[in-house]
């Protein structure tokens, strides 16, 4: 049955000019079609949203599959580059807090007159025994001797206990074995502080007669050449006082100013200052706020009647 | 009712077009992914007279010309289809194999496909399509064939399917 007859035929050649006429016409002339197309836009872009809203989730779920081999590394890439920010802000953190440090401790330093050679602590803890030193990456190459002493930028951290070419052993002031002359600021009076370990230190007075509050601050006081203490450094502040009656001595517990537990960078006194700073490198202590009393009066007012008591119900 | 099968296949061909547009088009497969469209017109085709095919192609290729995204010359896939659409349609109707074959109907929509891509590259590039080149004709016979090659069995099988059920309602109407 061949149906490819004449009329067929001329139909194919009509329909090839009618194209072949629009193809014309829109080279021709941009704009001659745009009412079509502009009907033909608002007739399929409503079923295409349609169709969009119904099927983009399965739509996005098989787009994905399809380039997942892409989105997997591209995951791969972006946690690299997570775990790099992240190491890097805590870098940058790390970074303020011995930036803080190091200039506190220069701040120190600075006013005392004290040479110093800033390091970091490399290491904290007694390998043996129960002792409180820390490990500071200092040593005879920085010219770094035993018994120096050690600051932070809030006071002192303790002596140089041992030395080797690039590290060195600081005894911290809470070692149980540590001892260092104090004079209290103000009074002058002069003491011994010692360490208890994780206590607060303690501070014997070697003059019972002295007066002795809490609030009070405690300098060091100074060793022959600066050794292993130089003068002024601010060892802490006095938190407790003990009175015992026909003692010869005062005791007293003081609080270190330097925060032990969080040291990062400290440095190390090469050459002590030439001039005792005496109390200059003392922190400034608070000073007690007033608190305002109010007090109110109350007069009775001349017009007012007092108010009528309640009559007993019989 | 004659008449229904070409509404029925009209509708048919619009359905995929939106779907094709809107779903298809979004999952970014590799080497362009199945055209629907294409493979819908030329599977119905193989069950129509030849001007018939001529006109749907005609239609369809109007359809492709000006609804969005499109962007071509009106006229380009008009005269691509019509020519192919009334070539398939013209085979198929002297030889009933293409029809009740489905290797052979398989065949020849790979075929037809294959003349859409050359057709639309050689009108494309005579109405001065820039983005066109050989690399991209290349890239659209092999994976076009690829994937529509895939996707003809299941537009056959539903097409079968419409034609069967549009004759039992027919039968059952007289």
């Amino acid at each position: 049955m061949n149906r490819d007859t004449r009329r067929s035929r001329f139909g194919l050649g009509f329909l090839l000019v009618i194209s072949l006429f629009l193809i014309t016409l829109d080279l021709r002339s941009g704009s001659a079609l745009k009412g079509p197309r502009s009907i033909a836009n608002s007739v399929i872009t409503p079923l295409q949203q349609g169709v969009t809203r119904v099927t983009e989730p399965i739509g996005n779920f098989f787009a994905e599959l399809g380039s997942l081999r892409s989105t997997q590394q591209q995951i791969k890439e972006l946690r690299k580059e997570n775990d790099q920010l992240k190491t890097s802000i805590i870098n940058s953190q790390n970074m303020a807090g011995q930036l803080a440090q190091l200039k506190s401790v220069l701040d120190l330093a600075g006013i005392g007159r004290y040479r110093t050679v800033a390091g970091h602590v490399i290491g904290m803890g007694s390998v043996a025994g129960f002792a409180q030193t820390i490990t500071v990456d200092l040593g005879t190459a920085n010219g770094i001797k035993s018994d120096m002493t050690v600051i932070s930028g809030d006071g002192l951290v303790g002596r140089v206990q041992s030395v080797g070419e690039h590290a060195c052993t600081v005894v911290l002031i809470s070692d149980l074995r540590f001892k260092v002359g104090a004079r209290l600021a103000g009074s002058q009076a002069l003491g011994i502080v010692s360490g208890e370990g994780p206590d607060p230190l303690s501070l014997e007075i070697l003059d019972a007669q002295v007066e002795v509050k809490v609030g009070d601050q405690v300098v060091a006081r100074g060793s022959v050449a600066g050794r292993p203490f130089v003068p002024g450094v601010p060892i802490g502040v006095i938190t407790e006082v003990s009175h015992t009656s026909g003692a010869l001595t005062r005791l007293a517990k003081v609080r270190p100013y330097a925060h032990l537990g969080t040291l990062d960078i400290v440095g190390i006194v090469v050459t002590p200052p030439k001039v005792d700073p005496r109390d200059a490198l003392l922190p400034v202590a608070p000073t007690p706020t007033p608190i305002p009393t109010v007090t109110v009066t109350i007069y009775p007012t001349p017009g007012a009647s007092p108010s009528p008591s309640p009559k007993p119900s019989n | 009712m004659r008449g229904t099968r070409e509404i029925s296949a009209f509708i048919a061909l619009l359905f995929g077009y939106v779907i094709q547009t809107s779903v298809i088009a979004r999952l970014n497969l590799p080497m362009g992914g199945p055209n629907l469209v294409l493979v819908l017109f030329l599977v119905w085709a193989l069950r129509h007279e030849a001007i018939t095919a001529a006109l749907v192609g005609f239609v369809v290729g109007l359809l492709l010309d000006l609804a969005p995204p499109g962007g071509s010359t009106v006229g380009v896939w008009m005269i691509v289809l019509t020519a192919v659409g009334y070539g398939v349609g013209s085979i198929a109707a002297n030889n009933s194999d293409f029809r009740d074959s489905p290797v052979i109907a398989w065949l020849a929509v790979v075929a037809g496909l294959a003349f859409i891509f050359v057709g639309r590259f050689i009108i494309g590039i005579s109405v001065g399509e820039a983005q066109l080149n050989f690399f991209a004709l290349f890239k659209l016979l092999v994976g076009g064939l690829l994937w529509n090659s895939l996707l003809a069995p299941v537009a056959l099988w539903f097409s079968k399917w419409m034609y069967a059920t549009l004759s039992e309602q027919s039968d059952a109407l007289r």
